[in-house]
């Protein structure tokens, strides 16, 4: 990688993938460590002398898994990113694979809006319940954007690759 | 404020040639659509702010801007700088996405509007560090909306990204020029 933008970008988006990888590994890795602590672990997110509610480790465990599945679905959508940047540094970023690409990030964005529903509900009668857990999650109107500005450059990439072949046909 | 009206301008004509083209580009037009009105109404209200600030400290501002008295009217200066720049991007998305709609998405207009978008976000990276170092919150920004403002390594990615995406736009803007030329 001789440009020095293009490895700036891939070395910020292989630190993000090594993120969001370590982020899924652990929360998920994680789950059956909680539930298997259960008890200590209530104890230590309660107030002192007040006592859980039983489902409470439930939703705990459903709060690690859940935001297991989102890294790992933000993994993904850094990696297809990683893989365009690389075509960039190929001298060929319209190919079709790209347009799949971008629309399969679309998708992933779309699928993380989904999974933060039930996380930012759970999370938050995680809160009312128990006094020292912190929840911080909501739905974004600027994650749907992101998502439809990805559909839209997936239609972008196309007209490039039809552009493309176009011009290697009259050549 | 008077470029961001220009921007506005520049938006609309747009977001009506863009309308019949399909859903797609309707759906993204409607959603930065409301986007913008809502940072333009919070820019509005975020001016009313500062005026109404600034008249009630009047003398007590006469000294450093980094005194606490200056918080206030700090928060709101950032506040509307990262608006600003928000509403920028969004202008130059809502142009991007109008030219798409007429089949022009190379047009070299679009490599400048995309290196538009990658300096503004860059901008915003910038002045929320600016904001940290100095001490002001400006994380959720004016009126309830979060701004994105602030040095993150994923913002750090997305301004890569964003410059990258504006080098592919040059390389499509070539492609269509050689394409026309040869027909």
């Amino acid at each position: 990688m001789r440009d020095p933008l293009l490895a700036a970008a891939r070395m910020a988006l292989g630190f993000s993938m090594a993120a969001m990888a370590f982020v899924a590994v652990s929360s998920i890795a994680l789950a059956p460590l909680v539930y298997g602590w259960r008890d200590a672990v209530l104890a230590r997110v309660v107030a002192p002398g007040a006592t859980p509610p039983p489902e409470a480790i439930w939703a705990i465990v459903a709060v690690l898994l859940l935001t297991g599945a989102g890294a790992a679905l933000g993994f993904l959508f850094f990696r297809h990113l990683y893989r365009i940047v690389a075509t960039v540094g190929e001298g060929d970023p319209f190919v079709p694979a790209n347009a799949e690409r971008l629309r399969a990030m679309g998708w992933i964005v779309v699928a993380v809006h989904l999974i933060v529903v039930p996380l930012a509900a759970i999370g938050a009668w995680l809160q009312t319940t128990m006094e020292r857990f912190h929840a911080n999650i909501s739905v974004s109107l600027g994650g749907l954007l992101l998502a439809l500005v990805l559909f839209v450059l997936a239609r972008v990439f196309r007209e490039g690759t039809r552009l493309r072949a176009e011009v290697e046909g009259t050549v | 404020m008077l470029r961001s009206l220009s921007r506005l301008r520049e938006a609309f004509p747009a977001r009506a040639a863009a309308r019949p083209a399909d859903d797609l580009l309707v759906a993204a037009n409607i959603l930065l659509g409301i986007v913008l009105v809502g940072v333009i109404l919070a820019l509005a209200f975020g001016a009313i702010a500062l005026v109404v600030q600034v008249a009630r400290l009047g003398e007590a501002l006469l000294v450093s801007p980094l005194d606490p008295v200056w918080a206030p009217v700090n928060r709101l200066l950032f506040g509307l700088g990262a608006l600003l720049l928000v509403e920028a991007v969004i202008g130059s998305l809502l142009a991007m996405i109008g030219a798409v709609g007429r089949g022009e998405a190379f047009a070299r207009d679009n490599v400048s509007r995309m290196e538009t978008i990658a300096c503004d976000v860059l901008g915003l990276q910038v002045l929320g560090l600016v904001a940290a170092t100095a001490g002001v919150p400006v994380g959720t920004g004016i009126a309830g909306i979060d701004l994105g403002v602030g040095l993150t390594p994923a913002g750090l990615a997305l301004v890569l990204v964003l410059f990258v995406l504006a080098r592919v736009f040059r390389e499509g803007a070539r492609l269509r020029e050689e394409a026309e030329g040869t027909v």
